[in-house]
């Protein structure tokens, strides 16, 4: 199992030390990922709102294909932020699996507004944490003894990242 | 430890201490957040529960079976009517407030 230690020494770290566009799109990849938990958990619940999320993804997918962040952009964040607040399911009322994987594939999207936001390079790039959680709240729920979900989700975050330091463009990190 | 809004205002964490030294500590979510998890010290154990059951439900439950007797229990966030009503049955003290309201799942 990989601790929240070495998540962020060998990712978050690492991604902060990134151009600004290329967390972005580090963010966007991830949270991307995450996204159909939040779909599943809105479908079976009848809780939440999918184009909210949606919006999200979609922004942060346009600021890293644009690399601009502007008073517009600031504004729709603003704007959007209490959406996706209001759209998470609350652990007391759904305490089951979707739920809380749903409130990763919300606080991803979430860190990464904020962060964009503030300029904070630690919040854009603590979103590689998140599936490291889902991964780990699967396995405890089905009792795996395997722990392939956590080996294939650090594959990917290694390819990721080797891919956003060889890119000039955010944009090579997302097509 | 956990500074994303969305995961501490949407997650109780309850922990209950006991005569025994042992505190137990539960989530409203499916597990423990990992970051949390992974700072449990050797005097704390975390309740695991069953699926829907309230962070101070797992952490009381877990007591009953290992028969631990809890003295003061804290919540992240405000007790709901029906963990009240838990607490009071089991003398538990706790300085954390009362919503006075159950869940929405629970009216």
């Amino acid at each position: 199992m990989i601790t929240t230690k070495q998540i962020e020494d060998i990712f978050e770290k690492e991604v902060a030390k990134l151009p600004l566009f290329h967390q972005i799109a580090f963010a966007y990849r991830i949270s991307e990922r995450l996204f159909p938990n939040y779909v599943q958990f809105v479908e079976n619940e009848h809780f939440g709102n999918v184009e909210t999320l949606q919006k999200g993804l979609n922004l942060l997918k346009e600021i890293a294909l644009t690399e601009t962040i502007n008073e517009e952009t600031e504004e729709k964040i603003k704007n959007l932020l209490p959406e996706i607040y209001a759209s998470c399911p609350d652990t007391e009322d759904y305490g089951n699996l979707e739920a809380t994987l749903s409130l990763d594939s919300c606080g991803a999207v979430y860190e990464a507004l904020v962060g964009i936001l503030e300029r904070d390079s630690a919040k854009i790039s603590s979103v590689a944490f998140f599936p490291f959680n889902s991964a780990e709240m699967i396995i405890y729920s089905q009792e795996l003894d395997s722990f392939d979900l956590v080996r294939i989700e650090k594959e990917f975050q290694e390819e990721l990242l080797a891919l956003a330091k060889r890119a000039e463009k955010a944009r090579e990190i997302i097509d | 430890m956990i500074d994303n809004p969305i995961a501490s205002d949407y997650t109780t964490i309850a922990v209950l201490n006991t005569e025994e030294g042992l505190a137990l500590v539960g989530s409203s979510a499916l597990s423990l957040d990992k970051r949390v998890r992974e700072n449990l010290v050797s005097t704390e154990k975390e309740a695991k529960g069953t699926k829907g059951q309230h962070a101070e439900e797992k952490v009381i439950q877990l007591a009953k079976e290992e028969k631990l007797s809890p003295t003061e229990i804290g919540a992240s966030r405000p007790i709901c009517l029906d963990c009240e009503e838990l607490l009071e049955e089991n003398n538990i003290l706790t300085k954390t407030k009362f919503s006075g309201k159950k869940s929405k799942k629970r009216q």
